[in-house]
């Protein structure tokens, strides 16, 4: 044998640091988050008390873009018309929508031509008309040529009335305290910009006239393995990344912003697929750069539930597009990588998402490739091969069951054994193919980004979780 | 080299692997039976807390509502917790004599000495659900303990024990802690002026008398505190802290607070000032005291570069009590500056929605 190590073992050496690194730091992520949670369930007899308002709460423009929603978007808007609030309006964005909305809008709020006096302050599709309801002052209908999701939310922007707005889906299911609870962070920290929730899958669940009335779980097992996914991306990902003031992404389907904040940020890029990643990315890099102190912040409890894909194709785009989105937010705001200001966002989460997030499929899949292929010539043994794989998984059903740990010591919202019983078997089987599906998806994700292929959000296949209990 | 051999199981880093994997799924299989235990444990809590409020809230509610002093069961010390919980969530739904009558039940259980042993002896959610039981019964006996948990560094324990100070003794209490009120800001400014409510008078006391003589830097929430609280803060005071404050915060919450047309001439200065968050209180502030001379300023602000100074004037405008809507209106036939005219439609027509 030669005196330097071989490439194969080289690469071999690399694979195992690189799993060993991206396990060890969702594990200190995790610790990060069982401290926080642990802290909020000390708190929880506050939660439960009746609520005052006082009028220094910040009043909120609720955006909401609708494209071809005619069929949800009533029992949506009643539903946000009845959160628990002192002070806030509902905008409703209709991005030309090619059915019903304005039509059905119009009808069931008694909508009147309103001369909206718009803000120039960001470029959007021209607007078609604004509209007032006189059932209720608070909501108000833009109509606009279509755009898509970002330039819709500008469009909110140029018209919100207040200092404070909330980007939701339309499709999203609002628990009537989300307000309350993702607004608290801006009472006690002036310096707040921005508050995101955590957003939990609807798939199973009972949903009445727009509210969610019962908690449960989906039988298709896409929703299912991607309850889980959601509990591990929420409950500590994004706590533990709060803690340190560095969290990179705020769920486009419900979080909270610094209207004028948002604005001097140039608002949301319409020619880009995360525009929600994006945005915060960026306040996070131009505030460094300005040197003013800032906080994001991350709600742990669920004030948002909202439709998974549930079919095999939807669930490919969707995944394909959020690796695209996610390498656009990266890539266009670069600048804040390890740069002397960067602080927690610039020196640890950004670095952890290009490592891990965005490079990783690369690696992951690189892996197991290169595992697959050294075994078949012979490079190492069946046994070496047979650790790695139970290392890799073994770290990964640890990962998962973590997720449904935090879930259980901190909001058990799922309230049977069984629903239990279904999640541990659905922790440990993801673990097996749809993990490495899911890798496989962003690696085509990140091709696609890379070779400035054409994609747009798509069409999302609804099966539609109002009013049909399960 | 030998060490970097990857092709058997007795390699020391395959080995390492292995032990790494097996750790995980050791951890895997603990972490499912703490789920399990967790889960075992909150339902047998939640259905002995169930049974618990089921006989209890009747006889807190009826005890409320009769005028019989109630023959109260003997409350076990396991039940301790529940007990609290429920009377608190009583307490926090309920205003006047009810308050009282709650008080009465939880000092015939014992539940202040009960309190105070919480408070010392027991786990944080343990001594916040005691903070609030002292807070609702003025425990003059606790002042001490609650004087050092107001000091701590746990924002939620020490904003609940200063609640509780100022329960006690409104007077002394925020004496004591105005400081502390104005300087942490940690405590939820909406959380304060919920409890400073019930001592406002003390507070707008102690801040009128102080306010000068304190830090600059803690002019912005004492004004945030007395705006919340309806609070008017002398004159002399106002009219200094806009002259002589440091911060665009600061005048800006002084412009919101600010009342009375004798600030006019101060204020209609600061229409032209560079931050727009201090133009639109100064319009707002024109259209509460302004006078005829004041609405042409008014509508020069109607073309302010930026737009909420703009909405700011048109509302201030329509708020004059001598510039009713017919003015407007007029003022909007002879308007020709494109923005002006759309900001004047934007709250013409939010009044005619509001009247519809």
């Amino acid at each position: 044998m030669s005196g330097g190590p071989t490439f194969s073992e080289l690469t071999t050496w690399f694979i195992f640091t690189y799993f060993i690194l991206l396990n060890g730091s969702y594990i200190a992520l995790n610790l990060l988050s069982v401290i926080a949670l642990q802290k909020n369930n000390e708190e929880k007899l506050l939660e439960s008390l009746p609520q005052v308002f006082t009028g220094l709460e910040p009043s909120i423009s609720i955006l909401v873009p609708a494209f071809n929603e005619q069929a949800t978007i009533t029992a949506s808007i009643r539903s946000m018309l009845q959160l628990t609030y002192s002070d806030f309006e509902i905008i409703v964005i209709n991005d030309g929508s090619k059915d019903k909305t304005l039509e059905v809008l119009t009808r069931e709020f008694a909508l009147l031509p309103f001369p909206n006096a718009l803000r120039v302050g960001l470029e959007t599709k021209p607007i078609r008309g604004v509209y007032c309801s006189i059932q209720y002052p608070n909501l108000r209908v833009i109509d606009k040529q279509n755009g898509g999701k970002a330039d819709s939310l500008n469009a909110g922007i140029n018209a919100a009335r207040h200092a404070v707005f909330c980007g939701v889906d339309a499709d999203s299911i609002l628990a009537r305290n989300s307000l309350q609870l993702v607004a608290k962070p801006f009472m006690k920290h002036p310096e707040m910009v921005a508050t995101g929730g955590t957003v939990r899958v609807a798939n199973g669940c009972e949903v009445t006239d727009g509210s969610l009335t019962k908690v449960g779980l989906p039988t298709n097992v896409w929703a299912l393995f991607q309850v889980v996914e959601y509990l591990r991306a929420f409950l500590f990902g994004r706590l533990g990344w709060s803690k340190l003031n560095a969290m990179l992404i705020i769920s486009g389907a419900f979080g909270l912003f610094k209207t004028d904040v948002v604005i001097a940020a140039g608002g949301y890029r319409s020619n880009t697929i995360g525009e929600d990643m994006e945005l915060v990315v960026r306040m996070h890099r131009l505030l460094r750069e300005q040197g003013t102190p800032y906080r994001i912040e991350f709600v742990p409890q669920p004030v948002c539930w909202t439709e998974a894909p549930e079919d095999f194709k939807t669930l490919k785009n969707q995944r394909i597009r959020w690796q695209r989105g996610l390498s656009e937010s990266l890539s266009s705001n670069w600048g804040l990588m390890l740069s002397r200001r960067g602080g927690p966002p610039g020196w640890l989460a950004f670095p952890f998402m290009v490592l891990f997030e965005w490079l990783g499929p690369v690696v992951e899949l690189g892996g197991y490739l290169f595992m697959i292929f050294a075994y078949a010539f012979g490079v190492i043994s069946w046994e070496v091969f047979a650790v790695f794989l139970f290392m890799a998984i073994g770290l990964g059903i640890l990962l998962s069951v973590s997720g449904l740990l935090l879930e259980e010591i901190s909001f058990h919202m799922y309230p049977k054994f069984r629903h239990l019983a279904v999640l541990s078997l659905v922790v440990v089987a993801e673990n097996f193919g749809y993990r490495q599906l899911n890798t496989w998806w962003r690696l085509v994700g990140l091709y696609r980004w890379a070779t400035q292929r054409e994609s747009t959000w798509g069409e999302m296949k609804r099966k539609g979780v109002g009013n049909s209990p399960k | 080299m030998a060490g970097l051999v990857f092709n058997t199981f007795s390699d020391p880093y395959v080995q390492f692997a292995f032990n790494l994997g097996l750790a995980a799924v050791a951890l895997t299989v603990a972490m499912i039976v703490v789920i399990i235990c967790l889960r075992l444990g909150l339902r047998k809590s939640q259905r002995l807390e169930k049974a618990f409020i089921d006989i209890w809230r009747p006889i807190l509610l009826q005890s409320i509502s009769s005028k019989v002093k109630p023959d109260l069961p003997e409350l076990p010390t396991s039940s301790l917790v529940f007990f609290l919980k429920l009377w608190i969530y009583l307490h926090e739904s309920l205003r006047g004599s009810a308050n009282e009558r709650l008080n009465e039940v939880a000092l015939q259980l014992g539940c202040d000495e009960a309190a105070r042993t919480l408070l010392k002896k027991g786990n944080r959610a343990e001594r916040l659900l005691a903070i609030l039981t002292l807070a609702h019964l003025r425990d003059r006996k606790s002042w001490d303990a609650l004087v050092v948990l107001s000091t701590r560094d746990d924002s939620l324990a020490s904003i609940h024990a200063a609640r509780a100070l100022i329960n006690i003794d409104p007077i002394e209490g925020t004496s004591l802690l105005l400081p502390m009120l104005l300087q942490r800001r940690d405590w939820d400014i909406a959380q304060l002026a919920n409890f400073l409510g019930a001592a406002d008078q003390a507070f707008w006391l102690h801040l009128s008398k102080n306010i000068l003589q304190m830090d600059k830097a803690l002019w912005t929430r004492a004004l945030q505190l007395a705006d919340a609280l309806n609070l008017q803060l002398p004159l002399q005071s106002m009219q200094y802290i806009i002259q002589h404050c440091e911060s665009t915060e600061t005048l800006v919450a002084a412009l919101r607070t600010a009342s009375g047309p004798t600030l006019l001439p101060l204020v209609r200065g600061y229409l032209s000032h560079a931050d727009w968050r201090v133009r639109v209180e100064a319009a707002s502030f024109l259209g509460r005291f302004g006078d005829t001379e004041d609405a042409e300023a008014l509508k020069a602000g109607l073309e302010d570069a930026q737009w909420w100074v703009r909405y700011a004037s048109a509302e201030a405008l329509a708020n004059m009590p001598f510039f009713g809507t017919s003015q407007l209106l007029e003022l909007r036939e002879c308007t020709h500056n494109t923005t002006s005219l759309a900001m004047l439609d934007h709250v013409l027509a939010e009044r005619r929605f509001l009247a519809l």
